[in-house]
C-alpha cells in the first residue's frame, strides 16, 4: 500500500495518551494519521499536507478549541471535508450540529465503534 | 327606666353628627340653636326632645314661630311614637301664653322662678329631670324689657349647673338684631349652628357679664379663650395626625405625618424618632428627611446608634420626662462634632411610652438660621401628646418590619438554598464530564492492547505507563471532589508541623521537572530558611495546583517563575506567569467552586474548575489569604500569603 493511496484522518486532540492510541488504532486499519493538540497546529498541518479525507475534532482543548478551528476551517476551506466530533459533552449530538459536523461520538467510546464511523463518514 | 347619665341608643333616623353630639347631652347644659330655616330649626329640636323622652325626662317645648300642631307633627317621626309621653304628660308642647310667660314686660327673675318651679315639678311627678326648649321670638312680642334678654340668659347660666335641668334656646337670626345675637352667643356656652354643636369659645361666664367691671373680666376671659383656641387647633392637629398614623405602613409615613404637624403647631422643621433595644443598649434612629438623614443614615431613614458613650443618647434612654437642650452649641450634653455638621440649635426629645414601657424617643428642634427656639409649655404639651400617639403606630410598624424581615430571610434561603442545589448538579454534571476523558484512554488503550495481544503483537511497556498515568489522574479528580465537599462542610482538619517552605517548593518543583521536562520553572527564594507552622501536604497541594495552572494556561516556551518572600509578620509564595492573563471581573470568580474565568476559557481546558476554590479552603485555614493579580496579554500572578506564627530561628 503506497502513502499516497491510504486515506489520510487529522486527529484534533489534547490528550496525547487519546491521539496517539488513536494513531497506533487507525493507522493498524490502513490509515495514515495526522496528529494536532489543538485547533491551531490543526489549521497548520492542513496547509501543509492538504486536506485530509476525515477530521476527528475533540471541543476541549487550549490555544484554539474545537469551536474556533471548526469556524476557522469552515470560514478557510470548502466544506467538503468530513468533521466528527469527539466530545465527553453530555449533548455531544448537539456539539455536533452546532458546528455542522457530519457526525459524533460521546466519549467514552470504543475503537470499532469509531472506526464504523470513520468508514461512514470519510471522504472517498 | 334607664340609666339617665348614659347615652340612648342611636336608632334611624338620629345618625348625623349633630344627633350624636345631641345623644351625649345631659343635664346642666345651657346650648342655643341659631337656624334660619324651619329645617334647621327641626333637625336640632326634634332629636333633642326624643333623647328626652328615652331618658325619662320631662320635656317642654314651648312654641311661639310655629304653632303647636306643626310640632307634634315633626316630633311624630317614624319609629317614636309620642302619644304615650303625651297622655303621660312626659311631654308638653305651649304656647308662650300657656306657660305663663306672656306679661307685657320682660323680667328676668319671674321667667327664672317659673322655670325652677317646672323643674320641681318634673321631679316631683317621677321625671329625672327638666328638658326645656323655646322659640325665644316670643320675647320679641313684649312691649319693654327686650334689651335685658342677655341680662336673663346669662343668670341662666348660675341656674342650669345647680338644677337637673337643660335648656334649648332657639334664635331665628332672621328676627333677632346682630347685637341681639352677639349677646346670645357670648351668653351660650354651647351653640348649635348650621348643623354642629359647637364648643363656643366666645362665651362669657356670668360673672363677667353682670360684674361692675366687665371689661377686666373680658380681658381674662379673652386670654383664656385664646389658650383654648391654641388647645382646640393642638387637638385639631392631633386627629389629623392620628388619621395618617393609622395609614402609615413605614416609620418614614409615621415620621412624615409626624413632622407636617410640628410645622404648621410649632414650627420646628425637623423630627426624627429613637428607637430603643430592649436592654438599652442601641437606639434605632429614625429620620424623615432634612439635615440628620443627610448625615446619620445608612439607609430608608434607619440607623442603629451605640446608646452607651453617647451622652445625648444615654440621657434619652433614661429620661422619663420630656428633654430639653436650648442650645446644642454649647450644651455640654451634645457631641460638638456632631452639631457642628448638622446645625443642631435647640433639640428637644419626648419620651414614648407603650403601655407604660419606656420604647423610644421622638426628637425635633431648630437647626442653623433658625436659631434658638425653645418650646413652650404648651407646645410641650403637644409633643407629649403626639408622642403618645406614635408609640402604638412605631410599634405597629415596628412588628411589621420585623415581619417583613423574616419574610425576606425566608425567601433569601430559599434561593441560596435553590442556588446550592441547581450549583451541585452542575457539580454532577461536571464531573461525570471529566471523568468520561480518563475513562475514555483507559477504555480504548485497553481494547488496543486487547487487540495487538490478539494478533500476536507485543505491548509496549509505555502503553501500562500511561494507563498508571491516567489512573492517578483519576484518582486526583476524586480526591478534589471529597475535598470540595469536606470543605463545604467545614471537617477538614490541619496537621501543622513546623516546615521550611523553601524545601517544601524545591521537591515540588522537581516533581514537576520530571513530569514537564521542556519546561523552565524559575524558583526565586531569599537566603535563609523560611519556617513556618503549616501542614505541608496540604501546602504542597495549593502548590502544585498553582503550578499545574500556570503551565496548562501557558504554552511550552513560556518559563514560569515561583518566588518566596518573606516579612517579620507574612510568608508569600507567588506562581508567576506570562500566558494570556485574566479578566479583572472575572478574577474572584476564579476561587468560587466550579468556575473557571469565562466560558471560553471553560472549554479550552480539561478540569473540574475546583482546584482554586480547594486552594482558598486551605490557606483561609491556615488563617492566610489567596489571590490573583493579572493583566489581559500580560500574565497572571497567583499568590498565597501565611502569617507567620513561628518565626525562623
Amino acid at each position: 500500500m503506497s502513502e499516497s493511496s491510504a486515506k489520510t484522518i487529522l486527529v484534533v486532540e489534547d490528550d496525547k495518551d487519546i491521539s496517539i492510541t488513536l494513531k497506533i488504532f487507525l493507522e493498524g486499519e490502513g490509515y495514515q494519521v495526522l496528529l494536532a493538540e489543538n485547533g491551531s497546529i490543526a489549521l497548520d498541518l492542513i496547509q501543509k499536507h492538504g486536506m485530509p479525507n476525515l477530521i476527528l475534532l475533540d471541543m476541549k482543548m487550549p490555544i484554539m478549541n474545537g469551536w474556533q478551528f471548526a469556524i476557522e476551517f469552515i470560514s478557510r476551506h470548502d466544506h467538503n471535508t468530513s468533521i466528527v466530533v469527539m466530545t465527553a459533552a453530555a449533548d455531544a449530538e448537539q456539539r455536533a450540529k452546532d458546528i455542522s459536523a457530519i457526525g459524533w461520538v460521546g466519549k467514552p467510546f470504543a475503537l470499532d465503534d469509531l472506526l464504523a464511523k470513520v468508514k461512514k463518514y470519510e471522504r472517498k | 327606666m334607664r340609666d339617665p347619665t348614659s347615652a340612648p341608643t342611636l336608632g334611624a333616623p338620629y345618625q348625623s353628627l349633630l344627633d350624636r353630639e345631641l345623644a351625649k347631652l345631659t343635664v346642666h347644659h345651657h346650648l342655643c340653636l341659631l337656624y334660619e330655616t324651619q329645617e334647621e330649626q327641626f333637625d336640632a329640636t326634634t332629636p333633642f326632645m326624643h333623647f328626652g323622652l328615652e331618658r325619662g325626662e320631662k320635656c317642654l317645648y314651648v312654641v311661639d314661630e310655629n304653632t303647636s300642631a306643626t310640632v307634634l307633627q315633626k316630633l311624630q317621626v317614624k319609629g317614636h311614637s309620642i302619644e304615650k309621653a303625651l297622655r303621660s304628660g312626659q311631654l308638653e308642647v305651649l304656647t308662650a301664653k300657656e306657660a305663663h310667660l306672656k306679661e307685657g314686660y320682660f323680667k328676668s327673675d319671674p321667667m327664672i322662678a317659673s322655670l325652677e318651679n317646672a323643674t320641681s315639678a318634673a321631679k316631683g311627678a317621677g321625671f329625672t329631670a327638666l328638658r326645656a326648649t323655646g322659640e325665644m321670638t316670643l320675647v320679641l312680642s313684649k312691649e319693654k324689657g327686650v334689651e335685658r334678654l342677655a341680662e336673663y340668659e346669662a343668670k341662666l347660666n348660675f341656674f342650669f349647673p345647680h338644677h337637673s335641668a337643660l335648656g334649648l334656646c332657639q334664635y331665628n337670626l332672621k328676627r333677632f338684631s346682630a347685637k341681639m345675637i352677639k349677646q346670645i352667643i357670648q351668653t351660650h356656652p354651647f351653640v348649635i349652628f348650621r348643623g354642629a354643636l359647637l364648643n363656643n369659645f366666645y362665651y362669657a361666664p356670668p360673672m363677667e357679664l353682670l360684674s361692675p367691671e366687665p371689661d377686666q373680666q373680658e380681658v381674662r376671659r379673652m386670654l383664656t379663650n385664646l389658650s383654648d383656641r391654641v388647645q382646640q387647633r393642638n387637638t385639631q392637629s392631633l386627629l389629623r395626625l392620628s388619621r395618617r398614623l393609622e395609614r402609615a405602613q413605614t416609620y418614614i409615613e409615621a415620621l412624615n405625618a409626624a413632622r407636617d404637624e410640628v410645622r404648621i403647631i410649632i414650627g420646628y422643621q425637623n423630627l426624627w424618632a429613637y428607637l430603643l433595644t430592649e436592654d438599652k443598649r442601641y437606639a434605632k434612629a429614625l429620620v424623615a428627611g432634612g439635615p440628620m438623614a443627610k448625615t446619620v443614615m445608612a439607609e430608608e431613614g434607619v440607623a442603629t446608634l451605640t446608646i452607651r458613650g453617647d451622652r445625648m443618647l444615654e440621657e434619652i434612654a433614661e429620661a422619663k420626662d420630656i428633654v430639653v437642650v436650648e442650645d446644642a452649641r454649647t450644651d455640654e450634653r451634645t457631641d460638638k462634632k456632631i452639631v457642628a455638621r448638622m446645625g443642631n440649635r435647640t433639640i428637644v426629645n419626648v419620651p414614648i411610652f407603650l403601655m407604660e414601657k419606656h420604647i423610644g424617643s421622638i426628637g425635633t428642634g431648630s437647626f442653623g438660621d433658625e436659631g434658638v427656639r425653645v418650646p413652650t409649655q404648651s407646645e410641650q404639651e403637644y409633643l407629649s401628646a403626639m408622642a403618645s400617639h406614635m408609640a402604638v403606630t412605631l410599634d405597629r410598624i415596628h412588628l411589621l418590619t420585623e415581619r417583613k424581615r423574616a419574610e425576606a430571610e425566608l425567601v433569601a434561603a430559599k434561593e441560596s438554598a435553590e442556588k446550592a442545589a441547581s450549583l451541585k448538579s452542575r457539580f454532577l454534571d461536571i464531573a461525570a464530564h471529566e471523568l468520561r476523558t480518563p475513562i475514555t484512554v483507559f477504555s480504548i488503550m485497553l481494547e488496543l492492547a486487547q487487540k495487538q495481544l490478539k494478533k500476536g503483537q507485543p505491548i509496549d511497556i509505555s502503553t501500562l505507563d500511561r494507563l498508571q498515568w491516567q489512573a492517578k489522574r483519576l484518582s486526583h479528580l476524586v480526591v478534589d471532589l471529597l475535598d470540595v465537599s469536606r470543605l463545604e462542610r467545614g471537617v477538614v482538619t490541619l496537621h501543622q508541623i513546623r516546615t521550611n517552605m523553601i524545601l517544601l517548593i524545591s521537591a515540588c518543583l522537581e516533581g514537576f521537572i520530571v513530569q514537564a521536562p521542556k519546561r523552565s520553572i524559575i524558583f526565586t527564594k531569599p537566603q535563609q530558611p523560611i519556617e513556618l507552622n503549616i501542614d505541608p501536604v496540604r501546602i504542597n497541594q495549593v502548590l502544585s495546583n498553582l503550578l499545574d495552572n500556570a503551565l496548562k494556561y501557558t504554552s511550552e516556551g513560556s518559563p514560569i517563575e515561583v518566588r518566596a518572600e518573606s516579612s517579620p509578620d507574612l510568608v508569600r509564595v507567588s506562581v508567576i506567569d506570562h500566558g494570556v492573563g485574566i479578566k479583572k471581573d472575572q478574577q474572584a470568580e476564579l476561587f468560587k467552586p466550579f468556575t473557571r474565568g469565562s466560558s471560553d476559557r471553560e472549554e479550552r481546558t480539561s478540569g473540574l474548575g475546583l482546584g482554586l476554590f480547594v486552594c482558598r479552603g486551605i490557606i483561609e485555614l491556615h488563617g492566610g489569604t489567596i489571590g490573583v493579580v493579572s493583566e489581559a496579554g500580560v500574565g497572571s500572578t497567583f499568590y498565597f500569603e501565611l502569617p507567620r506564627k513561628v518565626i525562623e530561628s
